[in-house]
């Protein structure tokens, strides 16, 4: 899959938003990418995809270097999807289907089967309920479920989600999670950007900690979020079950539900 | 966001086929531009207002007020036409003298002005009965059906979707700057209102480049189909 080696990317102000970067997706089937504001997050995505050129080092894809040529990038992508972070800079129908079927039919497909990707990305997302209503007229993550599915309808092999749960209430950022989580078991691989620890602690099996451009460190998310110094030194928190875990010395949960089903266990048999 | 869109989409008559919508209004719009009679023009009027009012259900009020705007503007240019000049006092039905020369309405300029009124209004009614039953979209399907050029559906298509983006990144800077008492006095709104332009500019360009991006992904090739 895609694999970075030692990359620098300056933007033209000078900036340099990435340095020595290692990054290899084949480490993982649901790939975390942490780091706070400003980090370089976004700029490691579009140098992954071709969207931006690194200064130095180099970026293989399925071994093969990556090429800028029109070819080459549209073989990439049609591989590779991104879920940008703002759903309103990825729709540019009013009406949803169009929008939707929009990349299909860029791939040069048959109407017909258009249709039958645009229902399936439409049922994963459980937008069935808005899809007649004008862009303009639905909510912030109606609209972000919208421009996931118009990535699902590509049917890439790997997805990545620039920031899927920003501006999101709980409730909703709940349905997302289960979504992803629901792609993912479609045996796409994904990888998640986020400043929302719990959501990635939950949701990917290997993680990158990136800090002011840098590779700060990397594992499998079970033992990067125990290393406390690290996650302090990219200005993050540790997911609250691992503070949990650390402070009140109970056992790592991967998830709230596991915590709960075994204190429940616990008490039952404290009672009886 | 605009009202008319919103009445488009919530309209009684929303889900009629706009062909059908299409033809009806610009039938009769082209009919009040051929026929130069008052009696059918008047009729237009009253069947479209009448359609628009009781059978869409769009309120009264609301479109009394929609109509009060460009009403304006055509009372004021009829007003020109209806009033002419001249030096010496012929066939004036009405006149007056000002500074030797003669403002007064004629049999013929009153004809022409009477005739241009009701024609104006009966094409607006028509206008108005087509956008404010018939959803943007639809209307490009009916554009589609009736093979217009592609440039022009793509066109309308876009435009059509970056008005809202335009008018909701508008709203954003202003309502940010009004809350920070940038319209409370003259002075104050004049610096706002450059400012929201300067931030709006820049912003768009910045929306433009991520679209290119997003563009890019969806293996975009020039063109937006439809
Ligand atoms: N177009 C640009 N021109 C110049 N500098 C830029 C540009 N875009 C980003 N940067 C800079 O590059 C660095 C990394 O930015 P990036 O957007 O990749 O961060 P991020 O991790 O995605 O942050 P966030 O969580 O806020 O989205 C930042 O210091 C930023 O100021
Ligand atoms: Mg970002």
């Amino acid at each position: 899959m895609i694999k970075m080696e030692n990359v620098m990317y300056k933007y033209k102000d000078n900036t340099v938003a990435l340095n020595n970067i290692n990054f290899d997706l084949d480490k993982g089937n649901i790939i975390g990418l942490i780091g706070s504001n400003g980090a370089g997050k976004t700029t490691l995505i579009l140098n992954c995809v071709g969207l931006l050129k690194p200064n130095k080092g180099n970026i293989t894809f399925n071994k093969k270097e990556l090429k800028y040529n029109k070819k080459f990038l549209l073989n990439l992508r049609n591989h590779v999807g991104v879920v940008f972070q703002d759903p309103d800079r990825q729709i540019f129908y009013s009406k949803v289907y169009d929008d939707i079927a929009f990349g299909p039919r860029n791939l040069g497909l048959n109407e017909s089967e258009v249709k039958k990707r645009v229902d399936y990305a439409l049922k994963m997302v459980n937008a069935e309920k808005f899809k007649d209503k004008p862009v303009h007229f639905l909510s912030h993550g109606q609209k972000k479920r919208v421009a996931i599915a118009g990535v699902l309808a590509m049917d890439n092999d790997v997805i990545f989600f620039d920031e899927p749960t920003a501006g999101l209430d709980p409730d909703i950022t709940e349905k997302m999670i289960a979504l992803l989580k629901r792609i993912s078991n479609e045996g796409k691989k994904l990888v998640i950007s986020s400043h929302d620890m719990d959501l990635i602690y939950n949701l990917c099996d290997y993680s990158y900690v990136l800090n002011e451009g840098e590779i700060i460190g990397s594992d499998k998310t079970n033992k990067i979020f125990l290393k406390e110094d690290l996650i302090n030194k990219a200005k993050l928190k540790q997911p609250w079950l691992v503070r949990l875990h650390k402070n009140l010395n109970i056992p790592l949960f991967k998830s709230e539900k596991a915590l709960y089903s075994f204190f429940n266990q616990r008490s039952e048999s404290f009672f009886s | 966001m605009l009202i008319i869109d919103t009445y488009a989409y919530t309209n009684k008559l929303k889900d009629t086929n706009p062909m059908l919508k299409f033809f009806l209004s610009m039938g009769l719009l082209f009919t009040a531009i051929i026929i130069k009679n008052i009696a059918i023009e008047s009729f237009i009027i009253f069947f479209m207002a009448f359609f628009t009012i009781f059978i869409a259900k769009i309120p009264l009020k609301s479109y009394f007020y929609m109509l009060i705007l460009p009403l304006s503007f055509l009372l004021l240019s009829i007003l020109g036409i209806l009033i002419s000049v001249s030096k010496v006092n012929v066939n004036y039905l009405w006149s007056i003298d000002l500074f030797n020369l003669y403002f007064g309405i004629s049999k013929a300029t009153l004809f022409t002005t009477k005739h241009l009124l009701f024609r104006s209004i009966s094409a607006l009614t028509c206008t108005y009965f087509l956008v404010l039953t018939t959803p943007m979209n639809d209307l490009i399907l009916v554009f589609k059906k009736l093979k217009l050029p592609i440039v022009f559906l793509e066109m309308s298509i876009l435009i059509y979707r970056f008005i809202f983006i335009f008018l909701e990144e508008a709203k954003e800077i202003h309502i940010a700057q009004e809350l920070r008492f940038g319209y409370s006095n003259f002075k104050n709104s004049y610096r706002s209102i450059s400012s929201l332009i300067a931030s709006l500019f820049i912003r768009i360009f910045k929306r433009y480049e991520d679209m290119k991006y997003s563009l890019a992904m969806k293996g975009f090739n020039n063109q937006f189909h439809i």
